[in-house]
């Protein structure tokens, strides 16, 4: 059962999931591996990481940016596959992604083109929350935003690793950071830091402008 | 299914930390999927003290402080720290409370892998174990670090010798081009090879008696000069062997082949170092040295016999000695000469050594500290310029030779400390009467006290007067375990800086003033409370834990943390007196290992064990 609003976040059970694609456009490119890891409450729990290569024969050039071989790709398994066991990974759990728009759209086309309906849960997004904590400190320059940037300003241990379980890894832990700080006057719950488009900050900020 | 590779980084993060550092590769391979992580803000509990453990946390970034009861600050941790680790392995509830300092990012090891991993790998669970016992094993293995195989003084192996990389020449090379070779590389020989295999050598003797007074063109090969297939040695060879082949061939030079390689070569020269460097032939030619010039030359072989000491894996104890021994030597050589120059005493006199010294436990860099104790005839005004001379002549050459004068005028220069057996009787009276700070001082250092020259009987009169004094003075035994309880012994380390008790860094750690004389300090009082003759640390400690006063657990446990801090302070000064540097007490912290400031740190608990022991056998909090 996915999670409603109302769950407190040491309740709430969360996917960080992270894709390495072809290119940046869902409609264009395609989902070379998905990785991912659980997070209880407040505890990320490694015995549920995976990563999944997908399979794939023409890869294009994408491959030397994530590091995957032609060979690890031909071994990948298929597409349908993966996302099924994604699928039930994500069961009962919110999805969690830095830039979670990306994440979704990937995977709406994906589920699409193995011929399912993309049912995705409710989204957090740690690029948003880190958003949410710097417009309170004052203006957020362009960089600040990106998950490597957000760790460090969190005392993070910086890694090398880049790929797609590594990633998940490193924005589970960036929301443990994130929403220690966002709970910091008192507990919150799913509704408090579910994903929200930036218009609607840049809307209430207007409206308390006004009153 | 292929181990999560993924994981790397976590199981790197674990590698680099113990105690995870002792586990074979597979087994840390193993163990990120079974780990969760949690965070933790700062100023907020991880875990509270009395709580029940169920897991292993590891700090992976950010940094906690562990706290006992009464809120005193037991230590502070950053990325690798272990906590709850000692409550899991008991069974017994967590003993302190831990803060995070900063956001911290902790993984979670569940107890049932902890424990897998303590059943299986020794060295794991010895971690989690009585801080003492590993001490015990961290003293054993200090030394073998240092040593490799136990090799004495005088069967050190050719390899020891050889100093630098062979210097060869191909042997259709000119006798010129040898010659500049020899010159340039400021070498009495050189090797011929051919190809890689060694085919003759080339001396400077070769050069005068082949070439030079038989005319042989220099433009001629080097091969037609050459002494063809030399005697060699290997460098497995005990020196002594080299040493025989040298002296039987009547040869210089014996070049160390190994696998028909040359890979260096053996000199006369390097083999009387070898002989320079036992302290045995270093005390012999100094009772023979004629000046105090001399003896300054001689004394600077000293550093090369520690540094031979430290090699061989001796103990701080005994390199303590043999640097006491060569000490004395030199001290009582000053001594004759000075009196040879001043002529014979007018009273009977003993010269005391103080201090480290007269514990046997002279470290590298010590300054002079010494006393004289005049037979009661002493009339200052008849006798008072003859004495006044040989503390002046002592002292001066003392300094020549090498050791500072006394920043604390702790010397026989000054007439305070230059009196005939009655005013040292009363000196006595007063120390341990009146226990002012300054007289507790001043006891500290003229109860450590050994006979170096003249009359021996004057000073074994004045150690049963301090011995008899001392024991049945519980005023001032009680002052002197308040001023060895005072001594702020660090916590532990923190990102490469000492911590003390205050939570206070430090980027240098003093092993003298923060470790090894609070030993020294408990070791003496106990030493005096059960009426010891004993003057050494570990003497002292035996005799107390042989009259009750320590138990036998925390006796050893001091002796391990003496060792190791005084073995850690030989070290640093073989290491400063190599790079040319004065010798000193100071260690930078960020050049420890985490094994040595792990050890360093459960040494400090030891002492800081010790100091609680006494706060509780004495009135402390009422002197202080």
């Amino acid at each position: 059962m996915t999670p409603d609003d109302g769950t407190r976040l040491d309740r709430l059970s969360l996917l960080a999931v992270d894709l390495e694609t072809t290119g940046l456009s869902p409609a264009h490119d395609e989902v070379l591996a998905v990785g991912w890891v659980p997070v209880d409450g407040l505890r990320i729990d490694l015995s549920g990481g995976r990563r999944r290569v997908v399979r794939h024969d023409d890869p294009g050039d994408a491959v030397t940016i994530h590091g995957l071989t032609h060979d690890d790709l031909e071994e990948g398994r298929p597409l349908a596959e993966v996302l099924a066991e994604l699928r039930s990974a994500l069961s009962g759990r919110v999805l969690l992604a830095h830039h979670a728009p990306f994440e979704l759209a990937f995977l709406g086309a994906a589920f699409r083109a193995v011929g399912e309906r993309p049912v995705l849960p409710p989204a957090v997004c740690t690029l948003d929350l880190q958003r949410r904590l710097l417009v309170r400190h004052g203006e957020v320059r362009p960089g600040d935003l990106r998950l490597w940037r957000a760790r460090e300003r969190h005392g993070l241990p910086v890694t090398t690793a880049h790929d797609a379980l590594g990633d998940a890894l490193a924005c589970a832990e960036l929301y443990l950071a994130q929403t220690a700080e966002l709970g910091a006057s008192g507990p919150l719950s799913l509704r408090d830091v579910r994903r929200r488009e930036p218009w609607i900050d840049r809307l209430r900020s207007w409206l308390r402008g006004r009153r | 299914m292929p181990l999560n590779v993924e994981l790397a980084e976590i199981r790197d993060f674990l590698a680099a930390h113990a105690p995870f550092d002792s586990l074979p590769a597979a087994v840390l391979e193993s163990i990120p999927p079974r780990l969760s992580i949690g965070y933790h803000r700062r100023g907020t509990v991880v875990l509270a003290a009395g709580s029940t453990a169920v897991e292993l946390l590891v700090v992976r970034s950010g940094a906690v402080e562990l706290r006992d009861g009464a809120g005193e600050l037991v230590e502070r941790g950053a990325a690798g720290t272990c906590i709850g680790g000692a409550a899991l392995a008991t069974g017994s509830p967590q003993p302190v409370t831990v803060h995070a300092i900063e956001d911290t990012l902790v993984l979670a090891c569940p107890a049932e892998v902890f424990h897998q991993l303590r059943a299986q790998h020794a060295d794991f669970a010895s971690f989690f174990e009585h801080r003492a016992g590993r001490l015990r094993e961290a003293v054993a293995r200090q030394r073998r670090e240092v040593t490799g195989p136990e090799r004495s003084m005088m069967s050190s192996a050719v390899r020891d010798l050889v100093s630098r990389a062979p210097v060869s020449i191909r042997a259709d090379a000119s006798v010129l081009e040898a010659a500049r070779l020899m010159s340039d590389e400021r070498i009495s020989s050189v090797l011929v090879t051919d190809g890689e295999a060694l085919v003759g050598i080339l001396t400077d003797r070769d050069l005068r008696t082949r070439v030079l007074a038989a005319a042989v063109d220099p433009a001629g090969p080097v091969s037609a000069v050459m002494t063809p297939d030399p005697a060699t040695t290997r460098p497995d060879a005990p020196a002594l062997e080299a040493l025989l082949e040298l002296v039987r061939r009547n040869i210089h030079h014996l070049p160390v082949v190994e696998d028909g390689r040359p890979t260096g070569m053996v000199t006369a020269t390097d083999l009387l170092r070898l002989q320079q460097a036992n302290p045995v032939f270093l005390v012999g030619d100094i009772a023979k040295a004629p000046d105090v010039a001399t003896i300054a030359e001689l004394a600077t072989r000293l550093q090369r016999v520690v540094a031979g000491l430290v090699r061989q894996g001796t103990s701080a104890h005994d390199a303590g000695r043999v640097v006491t021994t060569v000490g004395d030597a030199i001290e009582q050589q000053v001594i004759a000469l000075a009196e040879a120059e001043l002529g014979a005493p007018p009273v009977p006199y003993a010269w005391l050594t103080l201090g480290s010294r007269a514990r046997f436990e002279q470290a590298l860099g010590p300054d002079q500290d010494h006393a004289l104790l005049l037979h009661d005839d002493y009339r200052p005004e008849l006798h008072g310029p003859w004495f006044g001379a040989l503390a002046e002549l002592v002292t001066s050459g003392l300094e020549t030779i090498g050791y500072p004068r006394c920043r604390g005028d702790k010397m026989a220069t000054n007439p305070r400390w230059r009196q005939p057996l009655g005013t040292w009787r009363a000196h006595v009276a007063r120390w341990v009467g009146t226990p002012t700070p300054e007289a507790i001082l001043e006891a500290s250092v003229f109860f450590d006290l050994r006979h170096q020259y003249g009359d021996p009987d004057l000073t074994a009169e004045l150690v049963a007067i301090e011995r008899r004094a001392a024991k049945g003075a519980p005023i001032f035994l009680a002052h002197l375990a308040a001023a060895a309880a005072s001594h702020h012994t660090p916590l532990g380390f923190f990102r490469g800086l000492v911590v003390d008790r205050s939570g206070e860094h430090r980027d240098t750690l003093d092993v003298k003033r923060g470790g090894i004389n609070t030993v020294v300090e408990i070791a003496r009082l106990h030493g005096l409370a059960c009426g010891s003759d004993a003057m050494s640390t570990l003497a002292r400690l035996e005799d107390a834990v042989a009259a009750g006063l320590v138990s036998p657990t925390l006796g050893a446990d001091l002796r391990d943390a003496w060792e190791f801090l005084a073995h850690l302070r030989l070290r640093h000064q073989v290491e400063q007196v190599r790079a040319g540097r004065p010798a000193d007490n100071w260690v930078d912290p960020s050049t420890l290992s985490h094994f040595e400031q792990r050890h360093l740190r459960a040494a400090f608990g030891v002492i800081r064990s010790a100091q609680g022991a006494i706060a509780q056998r004495y009135p402390v909090r009422e002197l202080t």
